[in-house]
């Protein structure tokens, strides 16, 4: 299975590194190896790294000395493709109440189920960060059981209340603040997910987990 | 302690910094000048470090009044800007003396200006940056575009850095930006016919381009093609998405880290970009 990534320029500053085009755990671990060894790293030409499901973005100072640079990938590349993960556990609690989950009944209504049936299918799964985007702090979680799978709304909210748990096809989010977004938004979560100045509590690789809390408990958390 | 006083706003003038790097993994935008030439030219001027804190102009300028004596540089686009009415010199060193009032109107060429105010700019520091992250509110003056009546702090700095500075003004006026593009990732998404007729077509500004990015609207593509969505990947500044409308986006400092739609080039100068006012005429040419 060890293939060696796609290394390609991607303008004057930057070299885009791609992992086989799937989203896939083993894959993901690819990218966060290399991405952690080049923190770890901390070449001083390198000004910015941004990781994703299968693919990093590596930006650097000056213009990019190809040759040079994609040997010293390919290299961080062998020597951490089978490093362990060292990645920790978020629990997140979500009041699943109708007025938070948005879309969660029309949700159990499309997927012919209850909404407890609903709820305990979210809650059962250990969901992996495959990255964060999209808004700061935003992270997008795999590992959604399929039968909850459902396509994003046909026309975005302008609005999707801060600490929204949502579904998009076979992933589930959390907004960290309130946004625009086509998510279908099914709990809420009185956790903060992001504050400036902080270091954001979910980062890449991590492990995210659900549990069920009632509207008491959310507005006891909230305060 | 420098204060200077928002008489008027401007159309969306923001502190900004060299921008913020490390955090692109939690989603966090870069930010920064638009025009890192043009902001890092006006910190020069003065003798800040280049990357340091100023205040970015856009489209029309603000008008500010100087409760202290300053120092003060503009550089990036030419506005003509006016102290106490008379006409000042832009990319110089100029005095301001205590109780002025600097009047900076419309771009006349260009689009973004760079205002640096010797010493310390006051801002708010959010992982080492002082650029405003308008979109999640943090970071420069209260996370926001300055309004009327902020009041705004300068430090003075006893070591001034001296520098050489080589002044490059703006380019002439031209009736169409010239765009140079290099191939990105997803280029092959389109056939060689396709690129080219991409490259020969001109495209208009919209008016929603902002700090996110520049939206072209022209029909460059007679063919119906179906471009597909990619697995969510990172964005560079400058790099041109194509969307399923088939008109294109070049993202700029504050666009979102990861994006999902095909990334077919990649501009050599982000720089000018920065300068393009919504409305004008652009066209790419391959590198």
């Amino acid at each position: 299975m060890k293939s060696s990534p796609n290394i390609n320029l991607y303008g004057p500053f930057a070299i885009l590194v791609e992992f086989e085009q799937k989203i896939s755990k083993e894959v993901n671990a690819q990218v966060i190896n290399l991405y952690k060894g080049l923190l770890h790293s901390n070449f001083s030409h390198v000004k910015a790294l941004i990781p994703a499901y299968n693919s990093l973005v590596v930006q650097y100072h000056y213009p990019v000395k190809m040759n040079k640079e994609k040997a010293v990938l390919l290299r961080l590349h062998q020597q951490l493709y089978t490093s362990e993960q060292s990645s920790k556990t978020i629990k997140i609690p979500v009041c699943y109440d109708l007025e938070m989950g948005l879309d969660l009944a029309a949700l159990a209504k499309v997927k012919q189920m209850t909404i407890p049936e609903v709820i305990s299918m979210h809650t059962a799964e250990k969901y992996h960060v495959y990255m964060l985007g999209f808004t700061p702090g935003f992270p997008y979680l795999g590992g959604l059981n399929e039968k909850l799978a459902m396509p994003r709304k046909a026309s975005p909210r302008i609005s999707i209340p801060k600490g929204s748990v949502a579904i998009a096809n076979e992933q589930t989010g959390i907004y960290p603040t309130s946004s625009p977004g086509g998510w279908q938004v099914i709990g809420r979560t009185p956790v903060e997910l992001f504050t400036p100045k902080e270091k954001p509590k979910i980062e890449i690789g991590d492990t995210v987990t659900f549990y069920a809390i009632s509207l008491k408990e959310f507005n006891q958390l909230s305060c | 302690m420098l204060t200077i006083e928002v008489i008027k706003p401007g159309m969306y003038t923001s502190i900004q910094d060299g921008g913020r790097f490390g955090m692109e993994a939690y989603g966090i935008s870069q930010g920064g000048f638009m025009d890192q030439k043009a902001g890092q030219l006006a910190n020069r001027l003065v003798g800040n470090a280049p990357k340091a804190a100023l205040l970015e102009i856009t489209g029309t300028g603000p008008t500010l009044r100087f409760l202290r004596s300053a120092k003060i540089a503009i550089a990036g686009g030419e506005f003509c800007p006016l102290l106490n009415g008379e006409k000042i010199e832009q990319y110089k060193l100029l005095d301001v003396p205590e109780g002025a009032i600097l009047k900076i109107p419309n771009a006349q060429r260009g689009f973004r200006g760079y205002l640096a105010v010797k010493g310390k700019l006051i801002a708010d520091q959010v992982y080492n940056s002082s650029s405003t992250h308008f979109h999640s509110a943090f970071g420069g003056f209260k996370g926001r575009t300055l309004q009327k009546g902020d009041v705004l702090e300068i430090q003075k700095q006893a070591v001034s850095i001296k520098a050489k500075v080589s002044v490059e003004k703006g380019k002439p006026r031209a009736k169409e930006h010239i765009i140079a593009l290099h191939p990105g990732p997803e280029s092959d998404t389109l056939t060689t016919a396709q690129k080219m007729s991409f490259s020969t077509h001109q495209f208009v500004v919209s008016n929603q381009s902002n700090r996110m990015g520049y939206r072209l609207s022209g029909k460059w593509i007679q063919e119906k093609i179906t471009v597909d969505t990619i697995i969510s990947s990172g964005n560079v500044r400058g790099v041109v998405q194509l969307p399923a409308s088939l008109e294109p986006i070049i993202l700029m400092n504050d666009a979102g880290t990861t994006g999902g739609y095909p990334r077919i080039g990649v501009c050599d100068d982000p720089d000018e970009i920065a300068q393009i006012k919504p409305g004008s005429l652009v066209r790419f040419q391959w590198i």
